[in-house]
């Protein structure tokens, strides 16, 4: 396959804050034309520097059916990684906090486990491997297999988030997401 | 294959302090970043400290830093172009574009130990940046003319040593 139109975007710490079943990431293309966009890596690194009570925290990778609403927007944080990439989409956006959508029957992509603790020097434990980028990566849309395995492909009104559906309210996650757009 | 360059400084922490750039200025040379590694190298005792690094695109050169290291993984590469600039703490502009941050911890390697920053000295925990691990399908970083990359520490702490590594290919489009 070719090289295909590349963003990275992240949170870059805006409100990315634990709350009750708030979306901590989420990803909508709400094109009306044929734009379609593949997601095809995540990480989500400790954010929480500073001390906490930690909690196990439930994060599910679901699928949205409209436009999100509310929240931060994260959208002006995708960087090209080519110049000479085409603009996003307008109607493609990402946010934290958003209002989500979900289907009558929720589509559930995956699951995954959190402790929010902070990250303190000279620890070694679950929270502090998330430090490490490879520890932080989530998820890793067809391991390299181009051309076999399909990323997460949202098509004209769809949408992706993370929620956390647990009840954990400290720690904070940066989230990043590796994107094209064809 | 492009032709394929190794850059690699031995960085000092300090606040605010870019640890290890790129920037391209030429005409007619592209620079695509593959791989940026962050790995713990100091062995003197030192107060460490969590700090947070972020990746950032350039889009100017302030030329004021000192040039390090860069290795040809092939020796029949042509050389680097004059006008490409691998440096560490130079005191660069940014474009506001933060493709990742992460956190690292400061503090000095001892044996025996089991602590993140000693993790820090295995390669593949200090990888923080693999442009679409090894994906055909997504794009490196991509440096035109008059673009950059740096990897900055935006956090306080100094005192550590660490050594950066990026791993970059030139062509001519």
């Amino acid at each position: 396959m070719a090289v295909l139109q590349t963003w990275s975007v992240g949170t870059n710490g805006t409100a990315s804050a634990f709350a009750s079943n708030r979306s901590m990431f989420d990803a909508w293309n709400g094109t009306a034309g044929a734009t379609v966009i593949k997601i095809w890596r995540i990480w989500a690194f400790n954010g929480q520097s500073s001390a906490i009570n930690g909690a196990f925290a439930q994060i599910h990778f679901l699928r949205t059916v409209a436009g999100p609403s509310g929240g931060t927007a994260l959208t002006a944080n995708a960087v090209k990684h080519d110049s000479t990439n085409a603009a996003l989409d307008a109607n493609v956006t990402f946010g934290t906090d958003r209002t989500i959508t979900y289907p009558a029957a929720p589509v559930l992509l995956r699951r995954m486990a959190i402790y929010t603790d902070e990250y303190t020097i000279s620890g070694a434990s679950t929270d502090e491997f998330r430090v490490f980028t490879p520890g932080a990566l989530i998820f890793d849309g067809g391991y390299a297999s181009a051309g076999v395995v399909q990323p997460i492909v949202l098509r004209q009104s769809q949408g992706l988030t993370l929620t956390n559906v647990s009840t954990a309210a400290t720690g904070s996650i940066d989230i990043y997401c590796e994107f094209t757009q064809e | 294959m492009a032709d394929t360059f190794m850059a690699r400084s031995t960085s000092t922490f300090a606040g605010n302090r870019s640890m290890l750039s790129i920037f391209n200025a030429s005409a007619s040379k592209v620079i695509r970043v593959y791989r940026i590694w962050s790995v713990n190298s100091r062995i003197a005792t030192v107060t460490g400290a969590i700090t947070l690094m972020e990746i950032q695109m350039l889009a100017a050169r302030s030329g004021s830093g000192t040039a390090v290291d860069v290795t040809k993984m092939d020796s029949s590469a042509a050389a680097l172009d004059a006008s490409v600039y691998v440096e560490y703490n130079n005191d660069h502009l940014i474009a506001g574009n933060t493709v990742r941050r992460v956190y690292q911890a400061t503090d000095e390697l001892i044996p025996n130990g089991w602590a993140t920053q000693l993790l820090l000295k295995f390669y593949p925990l200090g990888l923080i940046w693999d442009a679409g691990y090894g994906d055909d399908n997504v794009q490196p970083l991509t440096l035109r003319q008059d673009e950059g990359v740096h990897v900055k520490n935006i956090g306080a702490a100094t005192g550590g040593v660490f050594q950066f590594c990026m791993e970059f290919t030139q062509s001519a489009s």
